[in-house]
């Protein structure tokens, strides 16, 4: 028999502990991981396929779930701590460095890799000069192993900016960005996010095979109640 | 209205929902039984423009038309559709038997969270140790063998009633290791008549597709090789795997041969359903119970996790 490569799909979620995340907030924020675990344990030969990372950012960012099998005996699920301000600046440089180190590992680990996916899960504006996190955007979106982004808000988190960084912002492999609805409790929309990453990771997963994007977000009427999907265009 | 289809007003009114799929919602039906069905039944309502199309009436039909002793046989190796639900003059969904509990694990997921799960045979395919670890069961190379043979058994009663499955994968075939280790089909949607079409388009599950683009029973050979490879050479990447060289430690030279023919891209060198079938019947394997005790779920209020040292379960960190 040919000798097939098996191919792998990087799953990065980053999450916003700035001071305003303290709270219930936090408290869903760090469901998101164990909801995760229980997934994959009900389908577990995803673990075949997805490679899984946690990435925090306040005002640093930092690596809390380095790239792993979530489902290994050997690895453990950090607690998600607040830290200050809201660079988003900080986020994109230490998620551009983690794809660039995981990717090559992956593929020195004789795997195909498929385009990382990335969820990322504000609840407010930078607090960073906007000329530092545009370019360190630029810099992130602009590399060959480029990630499919999907921006997430809620609560104060502003529509406009992270309509901007929705990427690929155009195309057929377009991606989106997911809001909480005017009125909805921030923290529930936290975890109705939570179930949509899950059913993209799922879905993503299921479907990895020759050709696919390796990225899949779920259909619009099924997401959960609070939560609208947007394309680029959307805000302007 | 004939035999094989029912009025929608006819199965009363009906229970819990137990799931819902892509394809639509599947209910409890405790009012109805009908006289060729042992057990309880459920109700699969399709979705808005998830009907299939064409062939249910004549996969039904197939069955209510097989002597008793088949039929039964045929009950317990699939989760066939045995009546047409229609309302209004129209197909709202198909009654089914109910999948026995013997299919179900009741276990805790790593967060703590009680769950029943159907023992798909996904759960075959991962690392034993880990499959302990996530509350599913971990067969013996035996319990393993075993089930081979009752899959192939069921793979060879449907080809010898001219029957194509189509779409095997992890998530359609489910199994029990109790009394005798067997498994069931539960996803008869793709599920063909030779020399008809399908019911639903038939499609390859990512990682099964076959080598050729039709499927016959010649690519179910080929699926079912697939099966026996991941069931017997399970752990990291059996899932995706077609070397034919991961179950070598566990077959005989008489099985690697099979497994090889199996996965041969030429469709007429794979053996029967039967060949193999004789092939595990020769095998006579000891059968040992194994069971693994659940430990209690840990607490869920705090936010950070960590590996229990001792039972190698998720417990959050004081
Ligand atoms: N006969 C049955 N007995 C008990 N539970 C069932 C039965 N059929 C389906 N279910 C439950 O309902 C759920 C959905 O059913 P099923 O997977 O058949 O739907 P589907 O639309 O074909 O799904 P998919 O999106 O996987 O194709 C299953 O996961 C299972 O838990």
């Amino acid at each position: 028999m040919e000798s097939e490569k098996a191919k792998i799909l990087p799953f990065y979620v980053l999450i916003d502990v700035s001071a305003s995340m303290s709270g219930r907030k936090l408290d869903e924020a760090n469901q998101i991981m164990p909801q995760v675990v229980d997934a994959l344990a009900q389908a577990p030969i995803l673990a075949d396929k997805v490679r899984f990372c946690v990435i925090d950012f306040g005002s640093d960012a930092q690596v809390r779930l380095p790239l792993c099998d979530v489902l290994d005996e050997h690895s453990s699920l950090p607690p998600l701590t607040i830290r200050g301000a809201t660079s988003y600046a900080a986020a994109f440089r230490v998620l551009r460095s983690e794809i660039e180190i995981n990717v090559k590992q992956l593929k020195a680990d004789g795997y195909l890799v498929h385009r990382p996916a990335v969820f990322f899960i504000s609840d407010g504006e930078p607090t960073d000069p906007e000329h530092e996190w545009r370019t360190a955007f630029g810099e992130l979106t602009g590399f060959a192993t480029y990630p499919n982004f999907v921006p997430c808000g809620v609560d104060q988190a502003n529509p406009k900016v992270l309509a901007s960084l929705i990427h690929p912002a155009t195309g057929p492999k377009q991606m989106q960005m997911y809001l909480m609805e005017q009125g909805q409790n921030p923290a529930d929309a936290i975890a109705a996010i939570a179930e949509i990453l899950i059913s993209s990771m799922l879905a993503s997963g299921q479907s990895m095979a020759q050709g696919s994007s390796g990225m899949i977000l779920p259909a619009k009427q099924d997401l959960p109640a609070g939560i609208s999907a947007h394309s680029s265009d959307d805000f302007v | 209205m004939s035999t094989h289809t029912i009025g929608l007003s006819a199965l009363g009114p009906l229970g819990e929902q137990l799931g819902v799929g892509g394809q639509g919602r599947v209910f409890l039906a405790p009012a109805i039984t009908l006289d060729d069905v042992a057990g309880p039944l459920v109700y699969k309502q399709y979705k808005p423009g998830h009907v299939p199309p064409h062939g249910l009436s004549a996969v039904v039909s197939r069955r209510l038309r097989m002597d008793v002793a088949t039929r039964q046989r045929l009950d317990r190796l699939a989760v066939w559709p045995v009546r047409i639900v229609e309302q209004a003059g129209a197909v709202s969904g198909v009654l089914m038997p109910l999948i026995p509990g013997q299919f179900f694990e009741d276990r805790y997921l790593p967060s703590g969270r009680p769950t029943r799960s159907l023992r798909e045979v996904q759960h075959l395919f991962i690392d034993p140790d880990r499959a302990l670890r996530l509350g599913m069961p971990a067969p013996t190379t035996a319990q393993r063998l075993l089930v081979c043979r009752d899959f192939a058994a069921a793979l060879h009663l449907l080809h010898r009633n001219d029957l194509v499955i189509g779409d095997i994968n992890a998530k359609n075939a489910v199994f029990r290791l109790d009394a005798r280790p067997s498994v069931m089909i539960v996803d008869c949607d793709a599920i063909r008549i030779k020399g008809a079409a399908a019911v639903v388009k038939q499609l390859n599950a990512p990682d099964w597709e076959p080598p050729e683009d039709t499927l016959t029973q010649a690519t179910d050979l080929y699926k079912f090789g697939l099966f026996v490879l991941r069931c017997l050479g399970p752990g990291a990447m059996a899932s995706v795997s077609r070397d034919p060289a991961r179950a070598n430690a566990v077959l005989a030279p008489e099985g690697r041969t099979l497994l090889r023919a199996s996965l041969s891209h030429r469709p007429a060198d794979r053996p029967t359903a039967q060949d193999w079938g004789r092939f595990f019947d020769g095998l006579q394997p000891v059968v040992r119970r194994q069971s693994a005790p659940a430990p209690p779920p840990p607490a869920t209020s705090t936010p950070g996790w960590k590996r229990d040292p001792k039972t190698k379960r998720w417990v959050q960190a004081t």
